[in-house]
């Protein structure tokens, strides 16, 4: 099997496996239990939460862990939320996650503004023509890098228009998490990061929160995580995910060698019709991570190209993993390509990690010239 | 060729995979017993099998829960083929299905007309792009859990009733093109729905036990009306009447109303009246006793021939052992069955420019619009129509 899908879900790193099954026997307490029991389960916890600290360049106190990515992204919007009088406003860009998206609709649904971004090509506005739409009613919710194509947005000239204008930024580091250098800029509130995007297991996430920032609970409870995430949280996971964090720089440091993987299985791609999504106008090459190709083959299908593909061993996607299986056509795409309908459709997003060598790109092309050779 | 289905045993004859080589089947799940039983007969046999389930409609309400259509059944499907050891998928295909089979159904009821939409999805949706879908994974054949049996002689594709006449399928599957009915296996077609089961618990398949489910699968309980309303609002009220003009009562709007319905008319005691006729322009339902509801003759439209007829003319009259080309006007003997559930009735047939006409030898019970006319002769499906 060649693994092609580490945008939804990087395989178990041994770091991650090897602490999960060190502290299994010990950290199945509370850990806000008094006792000795209790007290190995909250040291398990709290080193994991200065490995992610570490790896975030923050502080402990400001990581608030969550279930994962969606949680940290719902938490996060929510939680920058003003509460005073008048009508908030949430800026976000309709290639957001779900997660993302889905939360800053609900707001709106509950009463705020939404605005909308454009993301033509995967581009985002410049900062200044951000400047005039937000004011210290709104929360601004962006992506550091797009989980589809891998595009990588100006996350530290927006912080500093929030910070002018007195907004609030929440970013989603989902997917720069482990693949670019990530830091909490002056000017960000709150950063959301998962486990399962750099070698952890899922189920674990996090949210790093400025320290000065109020974050109102979306979940109401105990006083666990200074009370901005109520309930007991998944020790075991979340010792995975610090292990994860700890071998952070490893995984950065491979980045060259899957970028050159990566480059490879987009040139075979680009000889075989494909068009290469989320990079600018074709005058432009957006930054991208290099863990991501992001193709469309026009005529194709890109649900059924990730079956053939599979058929051949190969695991692919066509867009976020986050549609129950169903092939919705990317609305990632749809959102940075509005006049060519066809990309969403015969979209393939194929997504590497570190494990990966030349020789299993080497199959993959295999593969993908089998399947490409089929009529469409 | 595969001619799967062809076996009169218990899928004893169902040909074999020689070597590796021959090639992937992809099995159509819908998470019934009898799909499921398809796929576990091939997988015995030794296919490479690639269960694929079509997400078509999204059940409403209670119906989602225990009926085709639900995710249930998707998820009944995906776990007899992780007992099987080999891959599934699910596809969507809720935009495809809407367009081609639901609102069509709903057009056909609202301009006085009885639609038969598993007709249309089998050569519109289903099977067509699941040939098209085989293409794309490297699949030679499609297999399904149709009661129905498929040969191949030297004119191409026949198309035959399934052993099981109770359960026999083969009326819904004349529509289909003959390039798709060229790759299809039913490996169900030389069994009885008693052996399906049996095989199903010998095989040890999760859904063997599973009950059936009857009705079209996107108005699972039956109630046309309701469906009808839910998806397009309120019908256009109108009067039921005798074919005199005598107005006997009123209905809601013709929706759900089909010749030669009896219950349901909310006309009253007196004697039993049957609807003989919907005329949707003014809204009627016209009624009468059941000698009216007979007729002698039909005809169709939208026709499709599996055999060209003038070769089936040609098995009575193989004097130089050619076939002979015979004028559309003549026309041939053949059977023709106009409902799902109708003895196919002796009539002559005479082919016309896109469709036929059937003069029964003996006078049929509701010849309803909207309704197929498949011709048969003997067990094979020559062709069929829609009745006009």
């Amino acid at each position: 099997m060649i693994y092609l899908d580490h945008h939804a879900a990087t395989p178990v790193s041994p770091a991650a496996r090897r602490a999960m099954d060190e502290v299994r026997d010990q950290a199945w307490a509370n850990p806000a239990s008094v006792h000795r029991a209790g007290q190995k389960a909250r040291s398990i916890l709290e080193g994991a939460r200065n490995q992610v600290a570490a790896a975030l360049g923050g502080a402990a106190a400001d990581i608030v862990f969550t279930a994962g990515g969606t949680e940290a992204c719902n938490l996060g919007i929510w939680g920058l939320l003003p509460s005073t009088e008048g009508k908030p406003r949430v800026v976000t860009t309709e290639a957001e996650h779900p997660a993302v998206l889905a939360s800053a609709q609900a707001a709106a649904r509950c009463g705020a503004e939404i605005l909308y971004l454009p993301v033509t090509g995967g581009r985002l506005p410049a900062p200044e023509q951000v400047r005039e739409r937000v004011n210290e009613r709104t929360v601004v919710a962006v992506q550091w890098v797009n989980h589809e194509t891998g595009t990588i947005n100006p996350i530290e000239p927006y912080a500093e228009v929030c910070a002018e204008a007195g907004a609030r930024f929440f970013v989603d580091a989902t997917q720069a998490f482990g693949r670019i250098p990530v830091q909490a800029y002056e000017g960000v509130h709150a950063m959301a990061v998962a486990s399962h995007k750099i070698g952890g297991p899922a189920g674990a996430g996090a949210l790093w929160v400025n320290r000065t920032t109020d974050l109102a609970p979306r979940l109401h409870g105990g006083a666990q995580e200074r009370g901005r995430r109520p309930g007991s949280p998944d020790v075991v996971h979340i010792a995975g995910f610090g292990a994860a964090c700890a071998a952070l720089p490893e995984r950065l440091a491979s980045m060259p060698h899957v970028a050159r993987l990566r480059d490879r299985l987009e040139a075979f791609l680009k000889q075989h019709e494909a068009i290469v999504n989320g990079t600018g106008k074709p005058s432009e090459a957006l930054a991208r991570v290099a863990s991501v190709t992001n193709v469309s083959v026009r005529g194709r299908k890109g649900p059924v190209l990730v079956m053939a593909l599979d058929l051949e061993g190969v695991c692919a996607s066509s867009g976020s993993a986050c549609s129950s299986g169903l092939s919705e056509p990317s609305r990632v795409l749809r959102a940075m390509y509005p006049d060519e309908p066809w990309r969403a459709e015969s979209a393939l997003r194929m997504s590497l990690g570190p494990e990966l060598s030349d020789a299993d790109i080497d199959a993959a092309i295999g593969a993908l010239e089998r399947v490409l050779a089929r009529n469409a | 060729m595969v001619s799967a289905g062809s076996a009169s045993q218990a899928g004893s004859t169902l040909p074999r995979r020689k070597t590796s080589s021959r090639g992937k089947v992809l099995v159509a799940m819908s998470g019934g017993v009898d799909s499921s039983a398809a796929a576990g007969l091939l997988h015995e046999q030794g296919y490479d099998l690639v269960g694929v389930t079509m997400h078509l409609w999204d059940a409403e309400g209670a119906d989602k829960v225990g009926r085709c259509c639900a995710p249930e059944d998707r998820e009944d499907a995906r776990r007899t083929c992780e007992y099987l050891g080999i891959p599934h998928f699910v596809l969507d295909y809720r935009a495809s299905f809407r367009k081609h089979v639901v609102d069509p159904f709903l057009d056909e009821y609202r301009a006085g007309r009885t639609p038969i939409p598993c007709v249309h999805c089998n050569r519109t949706v289903k099977l067509t792009q699941l040939v098209e879908l085989a293409d794309q994974l490297g699949a030679t054949h499609i297999a399904t859990g149709h009661y129905a049996r498929h040969e191949v002689d030297g004119y191409g594709s026949r198309l035959l009733r399934g052993q099981d006449r109770t359960k026999d399928q083969s009326y819904f599957l004349f529509g289909l093109p003959n390039a798709t009915l060229g790759r299809l296996m039913f490996p169900l077609g030389g069994l009885l729905k008693t052996e399906v089961r049996e095989h199903a618990r010998r095989l040890g398949l999760p859904g063997a036990d599973k009950p059936e489910s009857q009705e079209l699968c996107f108005v699972p309980d039956g109630d046309t009306r309701a469906f009808a309303q839910r998806q397009r609002g309120e019908g256009q009220p109108g009067v039921i009447r005798e074919a005199s003009g005598k107005v006997l009562g009123r209905h809601a709007g013709i929706e759900g109303f089909t010749v030669g319905q009896r219950r349901g008319l909310g006309i009253g005691g007196g004697k039993t009246r049957y609807v003989l006729s919907i005329v949707a322009e003014t809204s009627e339902v016209v009624v009468g006793d059941a000698t009216e509801l007979l007729q002698e003759e039909l005809t169709t439209d939208s026709a499709h021939w599996i055999r060209p007829w003038a070769t089936v003319q040609s098995a009575d009259n193989l004097e130089d052992g050619r076939a002979r080309d015979f004028p559309a006007a003549e026309g041939f003997a053949a059977e023709v069955q106009i409902r799902y559930r109708h003895r196919a009735a002796e009539a002559w047939v005479t082919p016309h420019e896109g469709g036929f006409r059937a003069r029964f030898a003996v006078p049929q019970r509701a010849v309803t619009p909207g309704q197929a006319a498949v011709v048969y002769r003997g067990e094979e499906v020559v062709g069929g129509g829609f009745i006009c």
